[in-house]
């Protein structure tokens, strides 16, 4: 006797989600080949290094590929996909700051670098991350975004599902408290 | 005009990027300190804006979106797991399920009936079960058992079909069992498929002696998958 075959089940049916779920790969590989830099991009807005951009980048890219079913929409992915870049950045650029914090009080007794090593380094890049990171987190990421070559206010708009004059305050707010923490 | 009147309007035309207002402007011109203030703020947001773009115009390192690439090939579109609170949720469910199953088996709405699916016998007691049955609101599964293999009703294997009967058509669902039973036309009509469809589906009648009527448990399962996945 034949075991009973539950319809829809057939070894068709497998072949057909197998093929679909090749299908989703390539789009979301295609999807990827647009929005890959951009990922890499805010993610090193907020990181130090080129490393950990990229490691947060593509942290962000398996969290987005993982739930493609739902962000197919090429809009809604780039904005969910810029966000969660954003918020693994935070944290990685947290926990970065926490360990040189200890490393810090580790080597308190080392010699303190003379007034060349303070004047050759970034001194103003280092202020700038510092006022950076006291922005609200909603001003920082359009601020980072309009920063980025060819993003014009409208796009940075589309990105965030936001209203351009939400986008335009934003980042005149954030601009001005950037520039008094830096005066 | 007094010099502070001017200080913001000089920094929001620095920001901007754009001249002064005429006022302003006339201002700036007998005026050597807006003057110096001015292009130092002209030049510092410059540089905020030049070390911003700097920073996230930088170019991914290569090879960056092959090695994304590569990493997805060891992952898995698995969308419907995504959400950690379902998953929870689901967990709970099961649980629950788990810890009740013994008392649900001892509730006596739920009543080992006879029989199912086609050519199978009907026992004569389907009637009065039946009859049981009607007393409980609640969705029941009936799972064919094969006669020859198991005598216990509770130990049908996942791979036997379940049938979902709403409590308002068991009596239905027992006449049918019984007209399948009696090998009728029309019950066997039911069962078989058009001859014009190519969905390969097995519709030989299993060899069958009961049914037993549970409480809803493992039908939902498929059921709420549909529900995550239609819900974006």
């Amino acid at each position: 006797m034949q075991e009973f075959t539950w319809p829809g089940r057939t070894a068709e049916t497998e072949l057909v989600l197998d093929l679909e779920k090749a299908g989703l790969k390539r789009e979301f590989e295609q999807r990827l080949e647009e929005c890959g830099t951009l990922a890499f991009r805010v993610a090193r807005g907020v990181l130090r290094n080129a490393a950990d951009a990229e490691d947060v980048a593509q942290e962000a890219v398996l969290r987005a590929y993982r739930r493609f079913t739902r962000l197919r929409d090429p809009s809604r992915f780039r904005g969910w996909l810029v966000r969660i870049t954003f918020r693994l950045a935070l944290d990685q650029a947290r926990s970065a700051r926490r360990r040189e914090h200890r490393e810090t009080l580790w080597a308190m007794n080392t010699p303190r670098p003379t007034a060349e090593d303070i004047a050759a380094s970034n001194e103003f890049g280092r202020r700038l991350e510092q006022a950076m990171e006291s922005l609200p987190k909603k001003s920082r990421l359009v601020l980072l975004l309009a920063s980025m070559d060819g993003h014009s206010l409208e796009e940075v708009a589309e990105v965030l599902q936001l209203p351009l004059g939400t986008v335009k305050s934003r980042l005149h707010s954030a601009r001005k408290q950037l520039a008094e923490k830096l005066r | 005009m007094r010099c502070e009147e001017n200080v913001h309007l000089l920094i929001d035309a620095a920001m901007l990027g754009e001249p002064p207002e005429s006022s302003v402007a006339e201002h700036l011109r007998h005026c050597q300190q807006c003057q110096a203030r001015f292009q130092r703020e002209e030049k510092l947001f410059a540089a905020i804006d030049d070390a911003l773009r700097a920073r996230v115009s930088e170019r991914p390192p290569s090879g960056f979106l092959v090695r994304a690439s590569a990493r997805l090939s060891e992952e898995s579109i698995t969308d419907s797991g995504a959400n950690p609170a379902w998953a929870a949720a689901a967990v709970l469910v099961l649980a629950l399920l788990a810890l009740t199953r013994p008392w649900i088996a001892s509730q006596p709405t739920i009543v080992a009936v006879t029989q199912v699916a086609s050519a199978a016998r009907v026992q004569q007691d389907i009637s009065s079960t039946t009859s049981a049955r009607d007393t409980n609101k609640e969705p029941v599964v009936a799972r064919a058992r094969k006669s020859n293999n198991h005598s216990d009703a509770r130990s049908a294997t996942p791979q036997e079909p379940e049938v979902l009967v709403p409590p308002d058509e068991q009596k239905a669902f027992a006449q049918f069992v019984e007209r399948v039973a009696g090998q009728d036309a029309m019950a066997a009509a039911v069962v078989s498929h058009a001859p014009n469809k190519t969905i390969p589906t097995n519709t030989a009648l299993p060899q069958v002696s009961s049914v037993d009527v549970a409480q809803l448990e493992r039908a939902d399962r498929d059921d709420s998958m549909d529900e995550i996945d239609g819900s974006e």
